[in-house]
Order: structure tokens, then sequence, then C-alpha cells
């Protein structure tokens, strides 16, 4: 049409998508809002005295902060055993598993995006047939497994059921990576006279880095997130709990100390939001290209 | 002038670890590099496959190789004697699956499962869409910080979030039985909502979870979405509107049939994870209210308490793999359309 | 060239793998004793005893517990440097406790406390040593109340000793009674539901009457006090009885005391006594120790369970549960704990010789009278003075017990797993209609008794 022109109609659109922008912007406020208001509510419980949990209307903040929540999760009241435990059993399960799936996923995904073979279809189409098996109903057969081979009450069993559950998406996210990074890079520098291992730690590894990055984001949450297994095969163990375990454990068992509960909720939960923050921009191109939640 | 490239298989091999260590790493030297003709063709069969072992061993024995029991063990008789080994595992035909289908809390978990499964999937997918239609209005650094907020959400922990909305509709210090006492009597609300139990039945237990789900799931919905609508071209967008068309009729007419492979696949996602929810009605419902169990729950519950009955824990397991299967087909024949596994 | 370097892939893989067996080692944490068979004489002294107590770990028992432990160091200097863990497991979760101990083979302890409801179960199912040969040459044996052994008992063969017996009654208080008018505790239902009410009046805040939906033991009291039984066995077949007219008195009396009396509230429908499943706080314990709550349904134990700062405490008094006509207090459960050896525990033994410590007639007494319960010795028992205004209640009530069904084999499973009766209750509180609910509740009970399986 024309192009626009000075005047009063023009004036008036433009006050009007002022105003759009405006409310526009009240609403994306409002959603985000809405959304961090539980986590808010959360960590705003952990803070607060037992008389203000329970006082008969509630405020969103607390009016005399303590810290006694977070004492009684860290030293240990409930379970008898200190936050920082749970905190090293989770550490260990979650960054073993990252590194094992990781190194695991990346052999597979140069094997899908570097070659063409039989099967390779078939084992694209299993990939994504795994991610959709509802995991309790296969902790049945794994516990059964376990318990013969003496995988129970060990988190190396945890570590190995979460590499072998995370690796499916682990590579079908990296696969999109390395097929991002030309063939023709690794041949020029094979041409130029590097060996084998210099071209895939030089020029393949640094280019598929992010992806990297990405996927073991990605591991790292699910791992850290997991309940089902960590529930099913560390048995009454209360030693080996990793920190899911331990929030439920501690709402269970501890009735109605919400303050408590929030307390431990908190300890668990902001470390990996924190984390997520951090890397969220990559998490979400990798989420773009083609992941999915496990 | 070509580079010194070694050629596997030409060196005599002695003994010895060290000796093997570097065969070894001469063989995954010659896989990784891009081979020549000849060698590719010869390299063809194994490389791939190799790389492949690690993956499909732990994929093939611990999740591959568990479904397969769970078939197996529907067709057994395994109880806790059979765990202890103090029994065998005697095969009982379809008499576990004949079983199920005359449990009266099967067709109630099945029919709980299938109903939150409706009203969750729509209220997500509007949900998510309605803010990834938001986010792509607005300024880059406003979008950017709303999808961050619900970012937060998705990204928290199941428990964590599961613990947080009970604690929210607890009867004593919770928000909503406080807020819903201040709502006026004439919308719904009033005093008899005051220290009102959301959790010991069905009906409020899962609205409370609809609203956890969606809560959850609806930022992965609404980035998926935002990422689909900034492929399309801003110009169709503006010559809908030049030719006079309002909001709602660009949508239909433009942005939703562009997004349809988007929305299908969402959909499908949707439909299989919240199926398969277990970890917030675990905690939410938890053991003891046995008559608010969905289907994965009842079959969690079959196996693990007492008496712990496996086999028919696996027959409503594979019941439930089944169900997600079939839906899952549907999402791979849609990805391959897609051209997802090219 | 790159190949005589040692390939970086094979050295992170070696990395992982070291990782993995130091981490292996680390983190395995059972006690291992020098070579000792599972059939271990008393010469092997453990390194680890582990013993299950039921309950939350109450600062009076965890001393109780303490001085056994010391005593049987001293008592058995081979044992000396043997470590006693001792945990405390919920009420609600033990079942799946020894399930999961059970199932997953490990975790298990070597003695644990069963609730006596649950010892015929868990002797049956094969969880508990069969301990016949060193009950029956125990010195304390005869002196043991003959039917609480016999509870223990299966085809002849013992898996578990009494512990501790104990019944419930009413808990209130004498100085609210004395305010609200109320002369002396009730002894009909109509008075038990009109003193409720008084006090609720005289009282506004509270509430008069606790009837969680999950009380099964409580439950069992009103159905048996107007005459009914919950089920009967006539050889091994049992038949349930709860749609009987009798029976369905009782069901619907408790029902009424939140929806037509309204002296419960809301909030214990789907709670046992302490509250939540798997709680031990925050229900109708806390609340009547805190002076919300008038009159609150459980044993003399309760104390337990109570918070610190209880209010009101010099007043508080029992009753027993009255019947729906007066004639004679309500048949009262006879509850009760035992204590058994786990079946794959490595030291029956040295398992054994802690029972005789935890259960001699001297500690097992000063257990009972300690913490409200009745010893499991006869002599003692009758020689107990229970003369206290809170204990006198309760003492009435035991002269009047009753134990079938609940000590049928699946008895744990139909009120632990299925949570049959208090689903029923909880079913009939939200409004559902009662005569096809208690029948529909009434089969399932039925089959889960005969069979373990609900249909």
């Amino acid at each position: 049409m024309g192009s626009p022109r000075p005047g009063p109609r023009n004036g008036r659109r433009r006050a009007s998508r002022r105003a759009r922008r405006i409310g526009l912007n009240i609403l994306g406020l409002v959603v985000a809002l809405v959304t961090l208001f539980p986590i808010f509510f959360m960590i705003s419980t952990a803070f607060k005295p037992a008389t203000e949990i329970y006082s008969l209307t509630p405020h969103p903040l607390p009016a005399h902060p303590t810290l006694s929540n977070f004492r009684a999760v860290i030293d240990g009241g409930t379970t008898g055993l200190s936050y920082w435990n749970f905190l090293k059993n989770s550490l260990f399960v979650t960054v073993s598993a990252v590194i094992l799936s990781a190194l695991i996923a990346m052999l597979a995904a140069v094997a899908v995006a570097r070659f063409r073979f039989r099967f390779r279809s078939a084992y694209l189409i299993m990939l994504l047939v795994v991610q959709m098996l509802p995991q309790q109903a296969l902790v049945i057969a794994i516990f059964l497994d376990y318990r013969s081979w003496n995988l129970l009450d060990s988190l190396i069993g945890l570590i190995l059921v979460y590499t072998a559950f995370a690796l499916p998406v682990t590579i079908w996210m990296l696969r999109n990576f390395v097929a991002a990074v030309p063939k023709e890079i690794e041949e020029a520098a094979a041409i130029d006279g590097a060996g084998s291992f210099k071209i895939f730690f030089k020029v393949l590894l640094p280019l598929v880095a992010p992806g990297l990055v990405a996927t073991s984001v990605f591991a790292f949450i699910f791992a850290y997130n997991e309940f089902v297994f960590a529930l099913t095969f560390l048995l009454t163990d209360t030693q080996k709990f990793t920190l899911p375990l331990f929030v439920q454990y501690f709402y269970t068992r501890s009735g109605a100390n919400w303050g408590d509960i929030m307390a431990a909720s908190t300890l668990f939960t902001v470390p990996v939001m924190v984390f997520f923050l951090l890397i969220q921009r990559r998490m979400a191109n990798g989420l773009v290209a083609g992941a999915v939640k496990g | 002038m070509t580079g010194k490239r070694s050629r596997p298989g030409s060196t005599p091999s002695p003994a010895g670890p060290a000796a093997f260590i570097r065969r070894l790493s001469r063989r995954l030297a010659a896989f990784i590099r891009p081979p020549s003709l000849t060698v590719f063709i010869r390299r063809h069969h194994l490389a791939p496959y190799a790389l492949l072992v690690p993956s499909a061993l732990a994929i093939g024995v611990l999740v591959l190789y568990p479904a397969v029991q769970i078939l197996e063990h529907s067709f057994q008789n395994y109880g806790l004697p059979q765990v202890v080994g103090a029994q065998p595992t005697p095969w009982v035909g379809f008499s576990n699956y004949t079983e199920i289908l005359h449990d009266p809390e099967f067709w109630l978990s099945l029919r709980i499962s299938l109903t939150f499964a409706a009203v969750v999937v729509p209220l997500t997918l509007l949900a998510g869409t309605l803010v990834g239609l938001l986010l792509h209005r607005l300024g880059r650094r406003m979008s950017t910080f709303v999808a961050s907020c619900a970012m937060l959400a998705w990204a928290t922990p199941a428990v964590s979030a599961s613990v947080i909305f009970v604690w929210l509709a607890d009867p004593d210090g919770g928000i909503v039985d406080w807020l819903l006492t201040k709502v006026p009597t004439w919308l719904g609300g009033g005093p008899s909502w005051s220290g009102f139990n959301w959790t010991n039945a069905p009906l409020p237990a899962y609205t409370l979870l609809t609203f956890l789900i969606v809560w959850q799931s609806f930022p992965f919905i609404a980035v998926t979405v935002l990422a689909g609508l900034k492929t399309i071209p801003a110009e169709l967008h503006e010559s809908a509107r030049v030719d006079g068309g309002g909001p709602w009729r660009i949508f239909w007419r433009i942005t939703f049939p562009l997004l349809k492979p988007i929305f299908l696949v969402l959909l499908l996602l949707s439909v299989i994870w919240d199926f398969g929810i277990f970890t917030q009605v675990y905690i939410v419902i938890g053991p003891g209210n046995t008559n608010e169990y969905n289907l994965g729950l009842y079959e969690y519950q079959r196996a693990f308490t007492t008496p712990p009955s496996f086999s028919i824990a696996s027959a409503l397991a594979f019941i439930l793999t089944m169900i997600l299967l079939i839906i899952t087909v549907g999402y791979v024949r849609a990805s391959v359309r897609q051209g997802a596994i090219r | 060239m790159g190949l005589r370097k040692i390939p970086a892939a094979v050295v992170t893989l070696g990395a992982v793998a070291a990782l993995t067996i130091t981490a292996c080692s680390s983190s395995s944490s059972t006690p291992s004793s020098a070579g000792s068979s599972p059939t271990s004489s008393s010469s092997n002294a453990p390194a680890e005893l582990t013993v299950w107590r039921l309950g939350a770990s109450v600062p009076s028992e965890v001393t109780w517990m303490t001085g056994i432990i010391s005593q049987f160091h001293t008592d058995y200097p081979a044992y000396a440097k043997t470590k006693i863990n001792v945990v405390w497991i919920p009420w609600t979760d033990v079942t799946s406790d020894w399930t999961t101990a059970e199932a997953g083979g490990k975790n298990a302890p070597d003695i644990t406390e069963l609730g006596n409801t649950e010892t015929p179960g868990e002797a049956t199912a094969g969880a508990l040593l069969n301990i016949s040969s060193e009950v029956n040459a125990w010195s304390n044996k005869p002196g043991l109340i003959a039917g609480e052994l016999a509870n223990d008992s299966q085809n002849g063969d013992y898996y578990a000793v009494p512990f501790f017996g104990g019944v419930r009654g009413v808990w209130y208080r004498t100085d609210q009674f004395k305010a609200a008018g109320i002369a002396s505790p009730p002894t009909t239902w109509a008075q038990l539901v009109s003193d409720a009410q008084a006090l609720q009046k005289k009282y506004p805040g509270t509430y008069g009457l606790g009837a969680p939906s999950n009380d099964t033991d409580a439950v069992a009291s009103f159905i048996w006090g107007a005459g009914g039984q919950i089920a009967t066995q006539s050889g091994s077949t049992w038949t349930a009885d709860l749609t009987s007219a009798a029976s369905e008195a009782g069901i619907k009396f408790y029902v009424d005391l939140y929806t037509q009396d309204h002296v419960s509230p809301s909030k214990y429908v789907g709670e046992t006594e302490l509250g939540n499943i798997g709680a031990t706080a925050g229900g109708a314990n806390e609340d009547f120790a805190l002076g919300k709550l008038d009159m609150y349904i459980d044993g003399p134990w309760a104390t337990g369970n109570m918070p610190a700062n209880p209010v009101d405490k010099a007043n508080w008094a029992s009753f027993p549960i009255p019947s729906e006509t007066g004639s004679g207090t309500a048949p009262v459960f006879a509850g009760g704990s035992d204590l058994g050896i786990w079946s794959t525990s490595k030291y029956p033994a040295a398992a054994w010789d802690l029972i005789q410590v935890m259960d001699s007639p001297t500690n097992s007494t000063t257990f009972a009278s300690g913490l409200g319960f009745f010893p499991p010795y006869t002599a003692q028992l009758s020689n107990q003075v229970y003369s206290s205004q809170l204990m006198s209640g309760f003492a009435k009530a035991a002269a009047n017990t009753q134990i079938s069904p609940l000590n049928a084999k699946n008895w744990a499973t139909a009120d632990s797993t299925d949570y049959v009766i208090p689903t029923m209750i909880k079913a009939l509180m939200q409004g559902a209609p009662f005569q096809a609910t208690v029948a529909k509740y009434n089969t399932m009970l039925q089959n889960v008794l005969n069979t373990g399986n609900e249909s």
C-alpha cells in the first residue's frame, strides 16, 4: 500500500501501537510473575519461622526471616544425616552419569552423523521409541535384574541406569551438532597432514563443544532430578539417598513441618536453577534442535 | 604432499598390553578420520558399528532387555517367594491379564489416566501456544526475560514442584484455601473453602495435579512454538494484516497451518508425558489413597507393596507401555515425515 | 606421530574406570565380620546388629534402648565391640519396608519389632526366623501371657515373642469435662456425642471428638461395641461381616461423627490419628496435645508422639470407648508389639541374645510402665497398679479385648496395603451411598482376607 504519512490518523495508530506494546509487556510481566510465584513461595516459606507459616493470613515475605529451618535440614534432624551427605551422593551420581553418557553419546553421534550403514534408520527409530518407554514400567524388570546382579542399594547401579536412559536424547541432540559440522573441514585438515586424533580433538570437538555442553546440561538435569529409579533401587538405605529422595523422605516423615520441607526443597532446587539459568540460552538451542524432555 | 598416514594392519602384531593399546588406538584413528575410497569401503562395515557398540550395549541391557522382561514376567507367576528363590516362576499364560480385566481398581486407574491426559494436554498446549504467541510479539529483552522465568518452571525438579504445590494447597497454612475464602461466594468462593483438603479425593487431587503439570509443561511448548513462529517469514503476517485480517484470523489462516507439524509433535509428546507421569502423582497422592491411583502408580504399587506381585505389576506395566507405544508410533511417523530421520 | 602417545579416549575411559572402582569400594557400607557363615555360633561376634523399632524416635524410648545396649554389652562381653544400630520406622511405613527388605535382599534388619497383628503375616511370608528351639529353651517362656505368645506361633513353631501389649481408650481433660457440666465420662454412644457437642460449645474453636478416617483399630471398637463383627473365620475361610445391621450401626456412628454431628473436622478425612500416612505429627494426636481437640481416641502410648509443648497436661485422663447401649465397655483391640529375628539375619544367635535382654521381665516391665504399655508377663501385669488418672481408663478397657480378625494372615495386606476399611470410611465421609459402599468394601475385605487380592 502507500507509505505511512504523518497526520492525525497515523498519530493515533502510533499511539495505539504503543498502548498495545505496553499492554503486551504487562501481560508478559503477569505471565512471568505467575510462573515464578510457586518458586518464590517455596523460598519465602523456607525463611519463615513456624509462627508465620501457620498464621491465618499468609504474607508473601517473611517478617522475621530466620535460618533455623535451613539449620535443621543441614544438621539432619529427621534423617540423622546431614544435607551435605545427600548433596555428595547426588553430585557423584550426576557427574558420573554426565561424563559417561557424553563419552558414549559422542561415539554414537559420530557414527550416525558421519556414516551411512544398513541399520542406521532402525537405530534412529529405536532411539526415538526408547525415549517413550515409561520408566515406572521398566523399573520392575530392572529391579529384579539389579537384585540378581547385586546392584541394588548401590550408587553405581544408579549411574548405569541414568546413563542408559539419558543416552537416547543425548545421542539425538549430539548427532545434529555433529552433522552440522561440514565434512569438508575434516577432510581439509586431513589433507593438511593432521592425524586422526588431531582432527577429532582440534577440529571436530571444538565445533561440537556447544552441543556437548547442551547435552551435558540435559543429562545433568535428568540425573539430578531423577526420582523413580532412586526411590526403587536405593531401598531403605537413607545413607545412599540422593537429593530428590531426601526431599521426599523429609516431606513424608516430618509431618506438617513445612518450614523444614521448604528449606530442604530450596537447598535441592536452587543449585540446579542457578546452573540452568547460566546455560539456558544454549539449552534453548539444543531443545529446538529436536531434543525432548525425559 | 600427503601427510603421514598409518596403514592399520600393515605392521605385524606383537603381544602385550602396550601393543594392544597401540593397535586399538590405531583402529580408532582409522575409524574417525575421513578415509580414502578403498579404505572407506573396507572400513565401511565395521566403523559405525564399533562406535555404536557402547550405546547399543547400554540401551540394550538396561532399557530394551527389561522391556522384553516385562512382557515375559506378565505371563508368569512372580511374587515374593519367587524373588527370594524359594519357588520357581511357572508359566501361567494369560491368567494375569484376565485377573486385571476383572479388577475394578485397574479400570478406575485407567479411567483416571485417560481423563487426566484428556484434560491436561489441551490445557498445556493452549497455555503454551498463547505464551509462545505472546513471546513472539514482545520486544527481545522482555521476551527473553519472560521466557527465562517460564523455563525456570520447566527446570524445577518434579519432586520440588510437587511438594510446593501440596504446600500451596495445604488445608492449614496453604495459600489456595485462604485465597478461595476471600473470593465472593457468588463466584464460588466463600468460607466453606477454609481447611479444604485437596488430596484426599480424586477430583480435587487431580485438579491440583492439573495446575502442577500445566505449570511445569507449558514453557517447553511456549519455547518450541516461539521457535516455530520465528521461522515464519514476517512478510506473510504483514501482508495478511494489511489485507485487513484480525489477529484471530491471521492465526488460523496462516500461522496454524504452517505450524501444524510442530503442533502435531507437541501434541503427541504431551500425551506421552502426561499419560506417563509418576513422580508428581506419587508425591501429591501418595501410597495411601488407593482410590486415586492412576495407571502408572497402581502398577508401581502392585510391585512394591505387600504382598508384591511382580507378575501382575508387569502385566499392568505392559498395558501402560503398549498405550504409550501406540501413541509413539504416531510420533515416529510424524518425525519421519518431517525428515528428522534422514 | 600421535600413535606413540596413548590415545586420549583410552585415557579418559581409564579414568572413568578408576573413578568407578574407587567409588565402588567407598560406597559399599556393609560391615564385614571375619569370615562368619550365615549360621554363626555365638562365639562369632558381629560387627553390627540392626534393630528396627516402630514409631518415632521418642526421647524416652531412645533412653531405654541406650540402657538396653549398655546392659547387652555388659552381660555379654563377647559382644562388647558389637555396634547396635537402632532404626525408627513409622508404623504406617513398616510393612512396605519389610517387603522392600525381602524383595531387595538388602538392608534387612537383624531384629525387628512387629505389631502383633503383623506377626502372622510376616511369619507366613517367610520373613521371620523360626526360633522355636530358642523360645522353648527360654527360662522366661512360662511367664509370658499365653494368648500373646500363641499369636506368634504358626503350626506349632514360634516366630516371635511378645514385647508389650496395649489398648485404646478415649483421652480427655477432667477440667474441661467439669467446666462443660459433664459429671462422669460417657458410657453410651448417645452420651459420647452429646458430651462432644457440649465441649465444642463450651470451647468454641475446638473439635469435640477426633474421627480420622484411617484409624481401623478405633473403628473396630465401634463395630464391636454395637455387637457386630468385622469378619469371622470358620476353618480357614474368612467371611467379612461389615454388612450386618450391628456392624453397619457402628460404621454409621463413626462416620456420622464427621458428617452429621460435626464433632470431627474435615481435615482428618484421609488421615491416621497421627496425621498423614507416614507422618508422625500434624494430626489428631498433635491437636489434642495443643488443646485444639477435646477428645481423642488412642492408646496410652500416644504421649510419645505428642509435641514438646502440650497444653493442660495435668488434667489428662482416659475412659474406655463406650458401647452402643452402655452394657459394658466396647471391646477394644488387643494391640501390642512382638520381637522377631529376620530370616536372613547373619547373626541369629547374637540377635536372640539381644532379644533376651530387651524382653526380660524386668526390662520389658520398665519399658511398658514408662511408656504406657502393658508388659507381656502375667505376673508383672497383675502386679502393676494402673490407678493413675490417665491409666485407669485404659486399664478398665483392657478387661474387654478382642483381636480377631486383626491377626489374620492377610490382615496387614487388607489394612496397611489396600486400606480397605480406611478407604471405605473415607468414601462414606465424603458422601458415598452408605449401603452400596459398605457392601462393596465388605466383598473386597473378604477377598483380601482369603486370598490376599481384592477380587
